[in-house]
């Protein structure tokens, strides 16, 4: 069934069948390289943790750690693992995707683990070394372990160095363990046991012996270790022969980890600086186009401050135009003032004359009546007079009757005298009459120079209104003069701001070309550098490749040789 | 802003001092060649020689040197991320610098139309007073051209 799904597939068969095939326990024991089981155990552990977090997404590591531990036993039975061995591989497997969880690697350094690369510790005091997959029981003390996925443990950098080839109470029952599995021999285990009691679980001040590990020197007869320095054996015997190609095999073990942990660590450091280089490029890029932005900010305070300057050249002309027009009107206002109050005076003179005429005119008039007053008793007595002169008789003598003869005496001058005193009071009566009318033209005249008095005290009145008006419109124009040159002083603040905008707008655009440039720089080498590892990397894979091949060979020859100290075992058996 | 460039230094320098590492396990490996040419005979020997040491020592120099080449090139891009981190802040305080002035110009804009509507507010006025002074000069012409003056 799980052969069925599609390995592409990242939901939780897709992991579960991945992790199936790196689980196979066929393909497990015809691994050969040392590369090869560690990067399977990566696999194992990538996809286990996958699975985990397909199963219970953004669970704590226990509820995590329990949904494997219910998942592996199938997935271990369907691989090929059975019985104690399943248990035994299940409990380890779940031991290193603890320690791994427990290190932080499912972090940013999750992804390297499906490439069979080492991930970098980020938590803990172990925080940035790599994890080195290593064996649990060194190969040296149990070559059949050499591809057992319960023998593999993950190590920091550091701790794996300081391990070595030091054995420690559960490497030891681990080796027990697999013994009664049949996946190891007696033999090996006792060489692992002899090992652990001679001091091997020590460091190396510490140890009974001080002899390097005797790596392959185990009597093929007895199966006792002995030492590659032991006086007995020549240098061309098979076993010092075995012990001296082991030697020169972990040089070159030691040479092919470290190159391989160095190829590891430069693809590591290289995908940061590609990733780094890719996140600057990006950002360099950003800051292109904000600088593009602050320019164009710059162009629209340049404008702004443009719009401005005119503004302000139009304003200046309104504010002269209205000062001017003030200043015309106050002049205006001035001379209509000076002018009504000249014509008040005028008329204030005028009225000044009416009133005297009528004065005149009056007494003029007083005098004429008085005058025809005069001449109208002297009329009247002239009137008596000629009545009385009428009735006035003049004896002239007597008639013949003795009586008197009178005779009215001559009234012409009497009459005369009526008749000039009619005549004056006439002619004065006219003059009564013209000294009359004289009052009434000035009765007249005074009127009309009151009037027109009245009218010029209203026009010097409204006059001088406009002339403070006028004045206001001064203070006004004064007041619009104020905003303008306050209005000045901030459009040379804007336009002081507009430059520095323009400045810094210029200073941004550099530092981004700048920028852009250097990460083109760097893009660049990293690309170069990338050509660079690829090369390297097929130099490696070259290198792995011999190695392989190096280490068949140097199996088959050691097994010659092996074969070759035989007889002395076939020997006593006969004997 | 912050790009982990001590980070990334950090695990240039790790990286470098785990090739250093590998060169030296290289070189006690090719000290160890010796001892397999004492262990084999010398056509054996001379085998071994051909077949997997030289490929070995030929591939192990190309790795090397694309590896040294590798972190020289990194390194040359650490610099460039540091100029880079240099022009990267410049900008920032360009950036900031205008982000500041163009808020200090935008407020004296609103200021400046603030300020422009002040100065319309004297036109106004002038116009309305000089209409004024006009008509009360007028009004006094009026009337004394009325009373006959």
């Amino acid at each position: 069934m799980l052969a069925n799904l599609r390995p592409s597939c990242r939901s939780s068969r897709g992991a579960e069948f991945c992790l199936f095939n790196q689980l196979k326990r066929d393909d497990w024991f015809n691994l050969t390289s040392r590369s090869g089981v560690t990067t399977r155990l990566k696999r194992i552990l990538y996809w286990m943790e996958s699975l985990s977090q397909d199963i219970v997404p953004k669970e704590s590591r226990f509820v995590r750690r329990a949904a494997l531990q219910a998942e592996l036993p199938r997935l271990l039975r369907e691989a090929g693992w059975e019985n104690r061995e399943a248990d035994l591989l299940q409990t380890r497997l779940l031991f290193a995707w603890g320690a791994l969880d427990y290190w932080g690697c499912y972090g940013e350094n999750f992804g390297l683990l499906r490439f069979g690369r080492a991930p970098i510790i980020v938590r803990g005091r172990h925080k940035g070394q790599i994890v080195e997959i290593d064996h649990a029981v060194p190969v040296a003390w149990a070559a059949g372990l050499f591809n057992h996925p319960a023998n593999l443990i993950p190590l920091p950098f550091l701790s794996n160095r300081l391990k070595s080839s030091k054995l420690k109470p559960h490497d030891v029952e681990i080796a027990r363990r697999l013994t009664a599995m049949g996946r190891l021999t007696k033999l090996e285990l006792a060489t692992v046991e002899q090992a652990y009691a001679n001091g091997w679980n020590k460091p190396s001040s510490l140890r009974q012996t001080t002899a390097d590990p005797p790596t392959g020197i185990v009597s093929v007869i007895t199966g006792s270790l002995i030492s590659v320095n032991s006086g007995s054996l020549g240098p061309l015997d098979p076993r010092v022969l075995v012990a001296r190609i082991m030697e020169s095999c972990e040089a070159l073990d030691g040479m092919i980890a470290r190159s391989h942990s160095a190829d590891g660590e430069i693809v590591r450091v290289y995908s940061v600086f590609a990733e780094q280089a890719s996140r600057l490029m990006r950002f360099a890029r950003c800051r292109m186009d904000e600088a593009e932005t602050d320019l164009e900010t710059s162009r629209r305070a340049e404008s702004d401050t443009e719009v401005w300057q005119d503004s302000r050249s139009d304003l200046w002309l309104k504010i002269e135009n209205c000062t001017k027009e003030a200043v015309e009107l106050n002049s205006v206002a001035n001379n209509q003032v000076r002018r009504w109050r000249s014509t008040l005076q005028q008329m204030e003179e005028a009225r000044r004359e009416a009133e005297e005429e009528l004065e005149k005119s009056n007494e003029a008039l007083d005098e004429a009546e008085e005058e025809l007053s005069d001449a109208r008793n002297s009329l009247s007595e002239a009137e008596s007079a000629l009545e009385e002169a009428r009735e006035t008789t003049v004896c002239i003598g007597q008639d013949r009757d003795g009586n008197d003869i009178n005779e009215p005496i001559d009234t012409a001058p009497y009459e005369r005298q009526v008749e000039a005193a009619e005549e004056l009071v006439e002619e004065l009566e006219d003059v009564r009459d013209q000294a009359a009318q004289r009052v009434d033209d000035a009765e007249v005249e005074l009127e009309e120079a009151q009037t027109r008095e009245s009218a010029a005290g209203q026009a010097v009145q409204l006059a001088e209104e406009a002339k403070d008006r006028a004045s206001a419109c001064s203070d006004s124009a004064k007041s619009a003069r104020l905003c303008g040159d306050e209005l000045d002083e901030e459009i040379l603040r804007l336009s002081n701001l507009a430059n520095c905008i323009a400045r810094h707008a210029e200073d941004s655009l550099l530092a981004a070309r700048d920028s852009l440039e250097h990460t083109c720089e760097a893009e660049r080498r990293t690309t170069e550098a990338g050509g660079l590892l690829q090369s390297g990397s097929r130099a490696f894979n070259d290198i792995f490749t011999a190695h392989h091949r190096f280490q068949a060979d140097i199996e088959t020859r050691l097994h010659a040789l092996r074969s070759f100290d035989r007889p002395s075992s076939i020997l006593a058996s006969f004997r | 802003m912050n790009f982990e460039f001590n980070e990334l230094a950090r695990r240039l320098d790790s990286a470098t001092v785990i090739i250093n590492s590998a060169r030296y396990h290289a070189e006690l490996w090719i000290e160890s060649r010796a001892l397999a040419r004492q262990v084999w005979n010398d056509s054996c020997s001379q085998e071994m020689e051909s077949l997997y040491f030289i490929p070995l020592s030929q591939n192990w120099e190309t790795a090397d040197q694309s590896g040294g080449r590798v972190i020289e090139n990194l390194q040359e891009v650490l610099a460039r991320f540091n100029m880079f981190q240099q022009s990267a802040e410049s900008h920032a305080r360009a950036a900031a610098s205008i982000s500041s002035a163009a808020d200090e110009f935008k407020s004296l804009t609103n200021h400046l139309e603030s300020l422009r509507d002040s100065i319309y507010y004297p036109f106004r006025e002038c116009a309305r007073l000089r209409d004024e002074t006009e008509d009360l000069l007028q009004q006094a012409e009026d009337i004394c051209s009325e009373a006959g003056i």
